[in-house]
């Protein structure tokens, strides 16, 4: 390590430790019964695998650095070509898994699983995350191709003209609802970030009196919330 | 095979975890510049890790649990919010400590930050941090060579 990495590595050390103290993770975790259960049951599997003469650990055999390279190009394999094929369509969860499901098997994956949480439960649309480790394909909420750029576009039209908070809502909430969006749910408050795309420009149409687009976020099931951000 | 032997393996696999999860708060707010948001995304990693903890094949617990922390951070954030959002203030606790380095990493590309912070910090080699990103050797190599450089430029490299 030269001087200077080792000068970025002091200064990266006492950035990590200023930073704040992270709440202590809240994962659900299995209630103890369950987890007395699932603890016996354990017992007893390894009691039969003991009995049959069975290697118990075969199954946590660490992939070999083949195995991994080999994970990680079948990802990005899988990422490239769902990306593709999916583009910019809206698709459901059920589209979604059948597109993805057909792309698995011909890219000789048909071992790769499909996972979907809460998360994409009531969203508008579904996209997808490849992970090679756990040959998975992980499916998340989406607003679909066609809002995001209608939203670019407002982004922008906001930007250059200036709009007050009831013109701004009806612009947003009308080009979603003609995209088929029903009953958007919109939020107007203050500044929730900067586009570095615009920089103090977007500061100064605010202090201008005009209403900006501040970006979406989904709840745990997928619905989407957009905001726009004014005085 | 000793049976007391076999049952311990998940929860010792949870007790890494948890040791792992506030460094991987504090990285990803360093890659992510966003403290609350870097909690979020390890809580969520941290959860995920334990669902899938099946599918842990044993070694460093910590770089799966990172693996997948940055996974998150990658590939569900970019869709959280469509737009890129910096924050509108830089953060007090970044200002205090090292404002120069704080302004100079966030000149670069997120995925050089997150590659320097994992190569300068915590020693991990060109070759794992690929892994965790999924990408090639040589991308992960190009990205911290980019970095390094810029941090050069930026902080200024007194040996040369």
């Amino acid at each position: 390590m030269s001087t200077f990495e080792r000068r970025v590595r002091a200064g990266l050390q006492r950035l990590e430790a200023a930073v704040p103290e992270p709440k202590p993770p809240a994962a659900r975790r299995p209630n103890p019964r369950r987890r007395r259960q699932v603890i016996l049951l354990l017992a007893a599997t390894a009691s039969l695998l003991l009995a049959g003469s069975l290697v118990a650990t075969a199954g946590r055999t660490p992939p070999t650095s083949a195995q991994q390279a080999k994970n990680a190009a079948d990802e990005e394999r899988v990422r490239d070509d769902i990306g593709q094929h999916m583009g910019n369509a809206c698709l459901s969860r059920a589209e979604a898994v059948a597109v993805i499901r057909a792309r698995l098997n011909a890219l000789g994956l048909a071992d790769w699983t499909i996972r979907s949480d809460d998360s994409t439960r009531e969203a508008p649309c579904v996209g997808a995350a490849a992970i090679g480790d756990t040959h998975e394909v992980l499916l998340t909420p989406s607003m679909g191709g066609d809002v995001a750029r209608a939203l670019d576009a407002i982004s922008a039209q906001l930007m250059q003209e200036c709009l007050g908070k009831e013109q701004a809502v009806t612009l947003v909430s009308s080009t979603l609802t003609d995209l088929g969006v029903s009953n958007p749910k919109l939020e107007t408050g203050g500044v929730r970030g900067v586009p570095v795309e615009y920089g103090g420009a977007y500061l100064q149409h605010i202090a201008d009196g005009c209403y900006v687009y501040a970006g979406a976020q989904f709840d745990d099931v997928g619905r989407y919330t957009w905001y726009l951000a004014g005085p | 095979m000793d049976l007391a032997g076999v049952v311990p393996l998940a929860t010792d696999l949870e007790g890494d975890l948890v040791a792992a999860y506030p460094g991987l708060a504090r990285r990803l707010a360093l890659v992510l510049r966003d403290a609350a948001d870097a909690e979020d995304i390890a809580q969520a990693a941290f959860a995920r890790a334990l669902e899938q903890r099946n599918r842990f094949h044993g070694g460093d617990a910590r770089a799966w649990l990172y693996t997948i922390g940055l996974r998150l951070a990658f590939n569900e954030r970019r869709r959280r919010r469509p737009i890129t959002l910096a924050p509108t203030d830089e953060p007090v606790w970044a200002m205090s400590s090292e404002p120069d380095l704080w302004d100079a990493l966030g000149t670069l590309e997120p995925r050089q930050r997150a590659a320097l912070v994992l190569n300068v910090l915590d020693g991990y080699t060109h070759e794992e941090i690929s892994r965790m990103f999924g990408v090639r050797p040589g991308t992960v190599s190009s990205w911290l060579s980019r970095a390094k450089d810029r941090l050069r430029v930026l902080l200024g490299d007194e040996s040369k």
